[in-house]
């Protein structure tokens, strides 16, 4: 049985932190190296707490299922990285960025977790910057800013379009350098399949060499999941291909509490759905909002080219229903109402599932040179991937699962409900609430794994007794046996349909019922019917080759398998949650004017789930969320 | 407008411990608005339900910038676009009835693990020998302290740039890593912060390239129009530059 | 670093490369062809040369130890780097299709082979062999020109001097613009004037070289 405490230090909140930093007992120097810290994950949390950790002394084994620790998906991040520096002089502090990130998530985060995000955010600049990081800079030689979504000053800091890939290079750079001295051992194209668990703490990992198809055993005094988030549980997802929920849904089965799990953040500005073969979908950069107008035909199942449809014809909803936002209102009200209008049947292009949005009139206004200096690189991304010429023909867009914002529940420590189990970055539940604004994961990451973990992992490895292990231990050997017996029975069932064709067929499910708008119907719908995919999948699941050998199909096999689980304690819990929220609109909780509603007298706290069994229903653990600094308020974009 | 396009492709399956060979497929109906890895998927799934073990190609992001993919596509790495990985090389590109040569990066330093995956380790531990600047968290000062030239942030941005694919190394017709350890070297040379570091990472990271059976450079430019990300041959020179700086001073 | 690391690094090997090239074409390529276009001025100005150059056998000995040495590493830093770079290139099995490498580029051992080939051949034609003599001002002197003339009423020698020629023009397109490159000057892949002075160069020196058998064909018909 699980008691939640999330152990939130005493003191005023700009305090909380640096008292907790006394508090919490050290290592002493000469033990720390007696130490060992597993890392599972190289992305920005995971390669930068795998450093800092060796900096301090700490023997480190690092965990990566790609070919070198430099692939992780934060690569991928565009936009920026949010500090509270206050450079551009625009009113910018700690408690504003502290307050925003809170109202942003709707008051479904941590207030204490958030505030340390904040003042740790100063610092990841400070430390990148010194990495070499060439973030954009003014004439002067100063660092520029731009501003973001969901924010009212210019805090964001960037690397032309590719920040987080600077960011994670550079935390990879910090990894090399430790693996160079010797203080991390790399572990590249091996995949985490379970966490072992000694007396009650996490010792250890069941790990696959990916090449060899071997199971190996790792012993350590504390695990680290870094593993980012679930999105891909839906198959078509921003995430990249590999992305996956399976170390935290193993963490989960071995007692690890799963928070929020239905909060998912959906992108609105992406390239849509143009077949069956589709793999993944490709984000375009929000800041297209800023000069596109958002339409779709006034006729159902108008089927001309857009062109040809007259003024008259086209409704711009965003404009019409939000005056004073138009097409700048939050992420979830664009895709929500993109969703609207496509299940109206006035969507667009050939599957129906897509929008206009267009820069013709703005072409008209500013120029077309004025509107290629802005948007230039993201017209011929966009061109490369549709052939289309959106200076000619409007461009679609489609809203796109994201980002993550559930995940292990941690206490301030970052630890899970598991002792000597962490969770970092966006695989754990605790700074963004019910909603992520933007350029905030990268800053969610390099906090957790640059400054908050190495600080707080002390406490637990200095206060905890731990029992002399090795990988004989019944425990690596049960843990073992159980993953090879999945494995060999994913091998054995040799049916007639492949590991995405089930993929698909749960994501299309949860994407419908679990997406951007949940009803009660519909989510009981899923929860009926996630178990027969489940079971169909066990049955009549096709995966070639063997165990024993390098087989991306059994490694997509296994993961899927658990996506296949998660999916049913997502649905769950977005069920449970009977408010809107953030990323989570319920349908039956809506303003008049259609707008989320959320209900604090009845919601307002976390949702841990702990596993109670396979066949039994896991047992809801609520975290209440006080709220002493940002007062509770609904958000308005009339 | 997409349309449907049937090919041939001849792909090199090679197992671990094996030699390899070429095999030949059919690719039919494939949508030309597919990406060329989707056009592979559907390769794979039917293989898979034919009974026949799908080919193993190494991705991840599909958005162009985690620098997984990348094969030989009709002798050309990442295919036949400049500034083009091979995830975001699209179907509509090819004719119908074309014939697709597909191979893995070839180079001595870059062995074949299973059919179009290689194993690029060796330039992880290219940048293990000083591709970063030693500063360890918490060291750091002030972010604005020292002011850069935007011009020399732009630079250094431009060489960092690099997704470490590997398609310089395998489209060189020496199988040298040239292009890949100059953009590290000169992006920390470019910027202030790199400095105190200089000689030793040049001196260090151009000894690890040549111990990893990695071929010298002879400036014939393939890297430069193989490289998905523009990264140009000034970054050769600068580094030829650096390299010779470095060894003048006898810095230890 | 140890001299010897720094000296048979890749960079290393390349830097004494260019370095060897550049001496052998700023010492001896471009005085030799300065001397040869003193034959075009007929045989009392060219023999007059020879007798010149004789009297500064100190420099010119000198500078042929110079070249012997240059040659030598020359020769033995790129046969290295050329066996290196076939190791460390897996034969690719797919047909390479860009056009970015030159000619120039792609045959630089075989033109450098050709080179050395025709450095013995034109050793053993004119400098170490007894030489014809005649007389100017009074003086007796080696009839230098005489034997150019006499070596190339043969119209093979004339085709092999100027097919080796060729080998030395596509050497030096490419030597020159890659030597530049590797001490640090950039020199841009598109648009480059390096890069077409370069060729210019290697084109007139060639052609310098190629006219004067051509010449004294003509001139013995």
């Amino acid at each position: 049985m699980v008691k939640l405490d999330a152990r939130i230090p005493d003191g005023p909140m700009a305090e909380k932190w640096t008292n907790h930093k006394f508090k919490v007992k050290l290592v002493n120097p000469a033990n720390k190296r007696k130490h060992k810290v597993i890392v599972v994950g190289t992305g920005l949390a995971g390669a930068s707490a795998a450093a800092t950790m060796s900096e301090l002394g700490y023997q480190v084994h690092s965990f990566t299922y790609s070919d070198s620790p430099r692939r992780a998906h934060s690569i991928a991040a565009q936009g920026g990285i949010n500090a509270a520096k206050n450079y551009p002089n625009d009113g910018d502090s700690i408690y504003r960025l502290f307050y925003d990130t809170v109202k942003g998530g709707d008051f479904r985060s941590r207030e204490a977790n958030v505030y340390r995000l904040a003042e740790c955010s100063n610092l990841i600049i400070d430390h990148c910057v010194a990495q070499g990081i060439p973030f954009a800079r003014e004439y002067g030689g100063y660092l520029a800013n731009r501003s973001f979504g969901g924010a009212q000053v210019s805090r964001t800091f960037y690397a032309r379009g590719q920040t987080g890939q600077q960011l994670l290079l550079g935390a990879f750079g910090a990894l090399q350098k430790e693996i160079k001295k010797g203080g991390v051992k790399m572990h590249t194209r091996t995949e985490v399949i379970d966490i072992v668990v000694i007396d009650g703490q996490a010792r250890g990992i069941i790990a696959r060499n990916l090449v060899t198809g071997e199971l190996t055993r790792h012993v350590a005094d504390a695990v680290v999941l870094a593993t980012g988030g679930y999105g891909n549980v839906f198959f078509l997802s921003t995430n990249a291909m590999n992305c996956n929920a399976s170390a935290a849904w193993r963490a989960y089965k071995k007692g690890a509490c799963f928070a929020n799990p239905c909060y998912t953040q959906i992108h609105p500005t992406c390239i849509p759905v143009h077949g069956e073969y589709q793999s993944k979908l490709t984000l375009m950069s929000e800041s297209l909002r800023n000069d596109g107008r958002i339409w779709v035909p006034k006729q159902k199942g108008d089927k001309r080219p857009a062109n040809e449809i007259p003024e008259a014809e086209r409704d711009y909803y965003l404009e019409r229903k939000y005056p004073s936002f138009g097409n700048l209102v939050p992420r979830d009200l664009a895709s929500r109402n993109a969703k609207q209008v496509c299940d109206e049947g006035r969507g667009v292009g050939p599957t129906g599932q897509a929008v206009y949005l267009d820069f013709a009139e703005a072409i008209q206004r500013l120029g077309r040179d004025n509107i290629e200096a802005k948007y230039g690189n993201l017209f011929e991304m966009y061109n490369r991937i549709t052939d289309e010429d959106p200076y000619t023909t409007p461009m679609m867009i489609y809203p796109a699962v994201h980002y993550t914002m559930g995940g292990l529940w941690v206490d301030y420590n970052l630890m899970t409900t598991l002792p000597g189990l962490y969770a970092i970055g966006e695989v754990n539940f605790s700074d963004h609430g019910a909603n992520r604004l933007g350029a905030s994961a990268l800053m969610q990451g390099l906090a957790d794994g640059y400054f908050v973990l190495p600080n707080t992992i002390n406490d637990y490895l200095a206060s905890s007794s731990f029992t002399k292990v090795g990988t004989d231990h019944e425990a690596f050997a049960e843990s073992e046996a159980a993953a090879k017996d999945k494995l060999d029975r994913l091998l054995a069932v040799n049916g007639s349909r492949t590991v995405d064709d089930f993929h698909k067929e749960l994501g299309s499910l949860l994407w419908e019922k679990c997406g951007m708008a949940r009803n009660e119907a519909g989510l009981k719908e899923a929860l009926e019917r996630i178990p027969q995919i489940r079971k169909a999948f066990w049955e009549n699941v096709n995966v070639p080759g063997s165990a024993d050998d390098l087989n991306q199909a059994l490694e997509k096999a296994n993961r899927v398998a658990d996506f296949m689980e998660f999916a049913e304690l997502m649905v769950k819990d977005a069920l449970e949650r009977a408010e809107s929220c953030g990323g989570h609109f319920r349908e039956e909780s809506q303003t008049e004017e259609g707008e989320a509603l959320r209900d604090d007298e009845n919601f307002c706290y976390v949702s841990a789930w702990e596993f109670k069994g396979l066949d039994q229903e896991p047992e809801l653990h609520k975290e209440a969320l006080e709220f002493e600094e940002v007062h509770l308020s609904q958000r308005s974009y009339k | 407008m997409s349309k449907k396009i049937s090919l041939t492709l001849k792909v090199w399956r090679q197992n671990r411990g094996e030699e390899g060979r070429f095999e030949t497929y059919q690719a039919g109906n494939i949508d030309t608005d597919a990406s060329f890895l989707e056009m592979l998927d559907v390769v794979n799934d039917e293989l898979t339900l034919s009974g026949k073990e799908p080919i193993a190609f190494e991705h991840d992001c599909r958005e162009g910038i985690c620098g997984c993919c990348g094969s030989l596509v009709n002798g050309k790495t990442h295919g036949s676009h400049e500034r083009t990985t091979l995830c975001q090389l699209h179907m509509r590109h090819f004719k119908d009835g074309e014939m697709i040569v597909i191979e893995p990066f070839r180079a001595t330093a870059f062995p074949v693990i299973k059919d179009l995956i290689v194993d690029r380790s060796a330039l992880d531990r290219i940048i293990a020998e000083g591709g970063y600047i030693s500063v360890k968290t918490g060291n750091a000062p002030e972010a604005s302290t020292t002011p850069v030239k935007k011009a020399l942030a732009e630079a250094a941005m431009d060489a960092a740039e690099c997704i470490g694919c590997g398609a310089c190394v395998a489209a060189c017709p020496n199988g040298a890593a040239m292009l890949f350890t100059a953009a590290k070297v000169n992006q920390y040379a470019l910027l202030p912060q790199g400095h105190p570091e200089r000689a030793q990472r040049v001196k260090n990271m151009v000894a690890k390239m040549d111990e990893l059976g990695f071929g010298n450079c002879s400036n014939e430019y393939e890297c430069a129009v193989a490289c998905p990300k523009g990264i140009d041959v000034k970054n050769i020179a600068a580094l030829n530059r650096e390299f010779i700086k470095a060894n003048l001073k006898c810095e230890k | 670093m140890d001299i010897k690391q720094t000296v048979f690094s890749s960079i290393g090997q390349k830097l004494l490369l260019a370095t060897s090239g550049l001496i052998m074409f700023l010492l001896f390529l471009i005085p030799h062809m300065g001397g040869n276009i003193l034959f075009l001025f007929g045989p009392d100005i060219f023999n007059s040369y020879a007798e010149h150059l004789h009297q500064l056998v100190p420099i010119v000995i000198g500078i042929e130890v110079l070249m012997m040495v240059s040659i030598s590493v020359h020769m033995f830093m790129g046969i290295r780097v050329a066996l290196e770079n076939r190791t460390a290139h897996d034969k690719r099995l797919s047909q390479k299709s860009t056009k970015e490498r030159s000619l120039a580029a792609r045959l630089m051992p075989v033109s450098g082979g050709m080179i050395f080939i025709f450095i013995i051949k034109h050793l053993l034609d004119f400098t170490l062999r007894a030489k014809p003599v005649t007389e100017l001002h009074g003086h007796e002197v080696n009839d230098v020109y005489g034997m150019l003339l006499d070596k190339f009423t043969q119209p093979g020698h004339v085709i092999f001097y100027v097919l080796f020629m060729v080998a030395v023009g596509l050497h030096l397109s490419h030597a020159l613009q890659s030597a530049v490159q590797t001490y640090g000057v950039y020199v841009p892949r598109k648009g480059s004037r390096i890069k077409l002075l370069s060729k210019l160069i290697a084109i007139g020196m060639a052609s310098t070289f190629a006219i004067i058998p051509i010449i004294a064909f003509l001139h013995t018909r």
